[in-house]
């Protein structure tokens, strides 16, 4: 499965930028789908999320304590967002914390089993941004790909198989 | 969120663990990284704390946002045409020089003039929203 990074200029700004990632011939990003499939019965928690992704852009960044280890061994970049205080659902949304600056939104949806494994769901989102993660961070490696305090530069396409390695 | 970053903007600045902030305000370490989670609703009573243990300031005051409306009474002259909203206009700007308001007034965003004439002949002139500094 191929993936490219696109970055989402609409809830950008200048103290933290947003990328997702588009799959395979998808005309949505991850997180574009996030928000259709769940805009309709999870409005206060999407209203929720895209406001306080806009306070991170504008005017705070995308601190670390703002999104929470996940369970497990979290020995990668992967977080999800810290459940909003007052709404009602725990609607959660993985992501891809690099700085500050410069976060990957991933996709998520409603959290209704004890741990993230057990939902087949949020399970398989965790395990694609896992993937997409190692990509990133060999291509940075190999020097064909930078990550700026709020830009990625360099080949934002990917073309090996998201799960060759597993 | 803002708050949460202020506070720790502070903490970082003044070099002070979550684990001290906590001790100092007698809070868990966990508390301390709800607050610093940016969904946490502090209460007044929490940040005047938090500014007392870190010097800042996180209370804003705020412009308190009132609705001034001023009756207009017995000022139907004859001659005037008090259907025109640039002569009600007039009459609305008269009376905030006379107020004695316009000092603490700092914004009048829209004028919305209504006018009623009532069996006791009086007008009544709704000077729209103004946004009013508070304390003055």
């Amino acid at each position: 499965m191929k993936f490219r990074l696109s970055k989402l200029e609409d809830i950008s700004g200048s103290e933290a930028s947003f990328y997702s990632p588009i799959i395979g011939n998808s005309e949505s990003t991850l997180f574009e789908e996030f928000l259709d499939a769940y805009e309709d019965d999870y409005q206060e928690e999407i209203d929720d999320i895209v406001g306080r992704l806009l306070g991170m852009s504008k005017e705070t960044g995308a601190r670390k304590q703002f999104f929470e280890e996940r369970e497990g061994k979290p020995t990668d970049g992967i977080h999800k967002l810290r459940k909003g205080e007052g709404v009602s659902h725990d609607l959660r949304l993985y992501v891809i914390h690099f700085s500050r600056g410069l976060v990957i939104l991933g996709g998520g949806g409603p959290k209704s089993v004890r741990t993230y494994q057990e939902d087949p769901n949020l399970y398989e989102m965790v395990k694609r941004l896992q993937a997409m993660d190692k990509q990133i961070m060999e291509r940075k490696k190999d020097g064909d790909l930078s990550i700026g305090y709020l830009e990625f530069e360099g080949d934002l396409e990917f073309n090996d198989d998201l799960f060759e390695d597993e | 969120m803002k708050l949460a970053a202020k506070i720790d903007d502070a903490l970082e600045a003044q070099g002070i663990s979550k684990k001290e902030f906590a001790d100092k305000l007698g809070k868990s370490p966990s508390e301390i990284s709800k607050w610093l989670g940016g969904t946490h609703n502090f209460t007044t009573s929490t940040l005047i704390d938090i500014e007392a243990a870190l010097g800042i300031q996180l209370i804003d005051l705020e412009p308190l946002r009132v609705n001034i409306k001023i009756p207009l009474m017995g000022y139907l002259l004859e001659g005037i045409d008090y259907s025109r909203l640039d002569t009600l206009i007039q009459i609305g700007q008269n009376l905030r020089a006379i107020s004695g308001y316009e000092k603490n007034v700092y914004s009048y965003p829209k004028w919305e003039v209504h006018t009623k004439a009532n069996s006791q002949q009086s007008l009544s002139i709704n000077l729209g929203e103004a946004i009013m500094s508070y304390p003055s």
